[in-house]
């Protein structure tokens, strides 16, 4: 315990003064050593030290690299810098003790006294005494007053000075890469800054509030958490700026402190989060490297790493998986997805004022990207073991797109961030099906199936009302910020299904049927697509329903339009909140009934619904009537969206291929619809509603016809590739 | 069985090399499309002014993503080599000057790091270590 304080103590006094980077690399040798000799577990105290090194780093101007460039560009005096965040590192540093100690509590149960062998260390004592006496004048002049940068060199040349070392041994010791990267950094956001900020934009991120500094200080800490933290505070400072315009000056300086502050209390947390985890190998690595990262991936430790890993691999445990994980992701991930889609035309038509070719343009070609990439990214999707991390990157592409939008709503940033939203969007469909397959046993998958589009009904439903209720209260602008929080509620989802409860042969259908899988040691070629029968058969089926379906809700909405003007917008919503509202208990009906029925003729009720409702649309103009067949399609899409992957995972059962396969199930469907939107207003155009919603639904009765025929049943008893 | 799992994890890092080459491709495509523009489009300044912003974004957006993940999948660049890089292409974009971008650089938070590396560098080389002080309380120090 006391050891532990000694730790702390040292590590963060010194970080105060200087670099803190440099005293991690040369405390943590010398407490693994230490501790080794004393036969205690290193990784609390090794702890220790970077806590207290990055906590104490805050006290001063010179405590990192942050603060240097902060207290560069803000002139703040050193004395000031120091009487605001001096008490705010040594609060941390107790904070730090006590954390410590707490959830290493076994480690300093034992009172016994340890007896220390005095580390052996070269020790020049001229040369030490020198360097310590230039510190302490060098810290002195800081507090008188003198430019620190001026003082800093001054001294550190003076050091040069000397006949016992070499120059060159002392410039190796520099960072020279570190000076590098700020010099680019520098540069890199001058240029930015130079090409992309005029008035309008600061404008438009002052919007964000920065000038408050609760919400500086949480921009500031996901920030640097995101990005580390130099290159945060690089970004932010003309923000800064600007907000403290106003203010002289005294309340950016306030900005500059409270921020810091508050990164380095999420850095604490993050790193306590770290080991609580029982962390990995990186984790911990980066635990020793403090700052964490470039120090981290550039340059070797000299203090045994690999007994730190292995006393954090000791403590990794299984944990058990919980469903409600699952659905949480499914609930959240639609949240993430619906709350931009609908909402984006109709707020740069009605809000932004763009003509309706820009809107068509930008949905066109993020629309055919989205389409083009959805059969790659499933091929990427089964390779990849890493399924939570391509999840928490999609919700990464997401929010950042819809941050895009939200500040800078005109053409080119519109156009680049729903590109982004659309291939990202493609992501989540076959990730979490897949994830699905990998983390229940087979006999589970239909009932899980149904579950999950349960959830993402209901997560549809959800966001529609909040959207609403957002839109209405504050703006329709304000939907937009919706998306990042929803996307780090669902990170937060994803993360907590633990990576090793996921069975990734499962996952991408590798696992195989009985005797199948044995003789099969890699995935199929491409060409499964093609040569898998009932796979072809499915999709040229879910293309005519489609095709059939997609342009039906349109169709209807021109029809209430007509009749009523006024009332179409609210009426079409009703339809889509009350259509997924059907579509909930339908799911969970499917996944209860898929394994006992058999996939196909809950697929054909299905099918058969479609040519039904189409027929039922012609006989009135009635809206109520309208509506409530529009109901219907609560039910066959319920069963599809359940179904689908359902059935795609049987069919691919042992092949390895099955995101490859949902992706080209997609792309098939949505060549289906956006081609029935082009011929549907032809038809309307030439012979009217009812003789299209007639050929609609001929080609829905096609599409039920080849599924009764030729599709054969995939469920369990059945082999799953009679081709192969 | 080893195998095939060795080569599942070389499958997986060749997609991750072909998407950030695609990637840093992409980058260094627009920041030479924006430095071609103005010399390629006729005098119409507007459309090489929004090319020139555009590529500006890319290169950022580009060097964060890059300098956040600390490095680039399939390239053996570390995080200083990427900031030079990107700043170099803001540069050749036409973004900014080369006056602008020396004027852009601090060079009061370079001279201080330096000069506290310089100081911290020759504590360390005189064999120095701060356990020596305070960690002196249990073991009598003989300094």
């Amino acid at each position: 315990m006391i050891l532990l304080g000694a730790a702390v103590a040292t590590s963060g006094i010194f970080s105060a003064f200087l670099v803190n980077d440099a005293i991690c690399l040369v405390l943590a040798p010398l407490v693994l050593e230490l501790t080794v000799a004393l036969g205690r577990r290193p990784v609390p105290y090794l702890l220790a030290v970077a806590m207290a090194s990055n906590v104490g780093s805050t006290a001063t101007i010179t405590g990192n690299p942050q603060n240097i460039m902060i207290g560069s560009f803000s002139h703040i005096p050193y004395t000031n810098f120091v009487f605001a965040l001096g008490p705010v590192a040594l609060v941390g540093l107790i904070v730090t003790v006590a954390l410590i100690a707490l959830f290493h509590r076994a480690e300093f149960a034992g009172a016994e006294r340890l007896e220390a062998p005095r580390p052996k260390v070269n020790v020049n004592r001229v040369l030490m005494i020198r360097a310590l006496l230039a510190t302490l004048i060098m810290i002195a002049l800081f507090f008188s007053g003198v430019v620190p940068a001026k003082a800093a060199i001054i001294i550190g040349g003076l050091l040069l000075l000397t006949r016992r070392v070499k120059s060159r041994r002392v410039y190796a010791e520099i960072d020279w890469s570190l000076l590098l990267m700020f010099v680019g950094l520098f540069i890199i956001v001058a240029g930015a800054q130079h090409a992309l900020l005029n008035p309008d934009i600061i404008a438009n991120v002052g919007r964000l509030h920065l000038d408050q500094v609760p919400v500086l200080a949480a921009v500031t800490a996901v920030l640097s958490n995101l990005v580390s933290n130099v290159p945060a505070v690089l970004v932010l400072k003309p923000f800064v700026d600007a907000a403290a315009r106003p203010r002289h000056g005294v309340a950016g300086d306030r900005n500059g402190f409270d921020a810091r502050r508050e990164l380095h209390r999420t850095w604490l947390n993050r790193q306590s989060d770290c080991r609580t985890e029982g962390g990995r190998f990186r984790c911990g690595y980066r635990l020793l490297g403090i700052f964490p990262s470039w120090r981290a991936t550039d340059r070797d430790h000299t203090c045994d790493r690999d007994a730190v890993a292995m006393a954090l691999e000791s403590k990794i445990k299984r944990r058990s998986f919980n469903p409600f994980s699952l659905d949480a992701v499914n609930f959240l991930a639609a949240d993430v997805r619906g709350a931009v889609g609908p909402y984006l035309n109709v707020f740069l038509v009605t809000q932004q004022h763009w003509s309706q070719t820009d809107v068509g343009v930008v949905t066109t070609v993020s629309g055919l990207l989205g389409l083009a990439v959805q059969t790659p990214i499933g091929a990427a999707i089964d390779e990849t073991r890493a399924k939570r991390g391509v999840i928490v990157l999609a919700l990464a592409v997401l929010a950042a797109a819809a941050v895009l939008i939200f500040a800078f709503p005109t053409f080119w940033p519109v156009a680049i961030a729903s590109s982004l939203m659309a291939v990202a969007g493609d992501v989540f469909g076959p990730v979490v099906a897949s994830l699905t397959l990998g983390l229940f046993a087979r006999k589970l998958l239909a009932r899980q199936m149904g579950r999950n589009s349960a959830f993402d009904h209901a997560g549809n439903v959800t966001i529609a009302l909040v959207a609403g209720a957002v839109g209405y209260a504050i703006s329709q602008r304000a939907v937009f910020m919706l998306v990042p929080i929803f996307a780090a509620l669902t990170a937060i989802a994803v993360l907590s299904i633990p990576a090793e409860a996921i069975d990734y042969n499962r996952a991408r259908d590798l696992d195989g049927g009985p005797g199948a899988a044995k003789s099969v040691p890699g995935a199929a070629g491409y060409g499964i697509l093609f040569k898998a029968r009932p796979l072809v058969i499915f999709g040229l089926c879910a293309m005519l329903f489609h095709f059939a379906n997609a342009p039906l809700l349109p169709l209807v909405g021109q029809k209430l339009a007509a009749a009523y003007p006024k009332e179409a917008t609210a009426m079409m919503s009703t339809c889509i909140i009350a259509a997924q509202l059907v579509m909930l208990p339908f799911a969970l009906l499917v996944g209860r009934t898929a394994d006992i029925w058999g996939r196909k003729p809950l697929f054909l009720v299905g099918f058969a619904i479609l040519p039904i409702r189409a027929v039922l649309y012609t006989l009135s103009d009635n809206s109520f009537w309208l509506i409530g067949v529009q109901l219907l399609d609560g039910v066959g899409a319920g069963i599809f969206g359940a179904l689908t992957p359902l059935v795609v995972s049987d069919i691919m059962r042992g092949t390895g291929r099955y995101n490859l396969a949902l992706g080209a199930i997609g792309t098939t469907v949505g060549i289906g619809a956006s081609l029935s939107g082009l011929g549907a207003g032809v038809i309307v155009d030439q012979f009217g509603y009812s003789a299209t919603f007639l050929t609609l639904g001929a080609a829905a009765f096609v599409a039920a016809i080849v599924f009764a025929i030729w599709m054969p049943e995939t469920a369990e008893q059945d082999p799953g590739l009679p081709e192969l | 069985m080893r195998d095939s799992t060795r080569q599942m994890a070389s499958n997986r890092s060749r997609w991750l090399v072909a998407l950030s080459f695609l990637l840093v491709g992409l980058v260094v495509a627009t920041a030479i499309a924006a430095a071609l523009a103005p010399s390629l489009l006729p005098a119409d300044d507007q459309i090489g002014w929004e090319g020139r912003s555009v590529a500006a974004g890319v290169i950022f957006v580009g060097s964060y993503l890059a300098l956040a993940i600390g490095r680039i999948p399939g390239l053996s660049i570390d995080r200083a080599g990427i900031a030079l890089v990107g700043a170099g292409l803001m540069v050749a974009s036409g973004a900014l000057t080369l006056e602008d971008a020396y004027k852009a650089v601090d060079f009061d938070t370079i001279t201080l790091l330096l000069g506290v590396m310089i100081v911290v560098a020759s504590l360390r080389l005189s064999g120095f270590s701060p356990s020596l002080m305070p960690g002196s309380w249990r073991m009598p120090g003989d300094l």
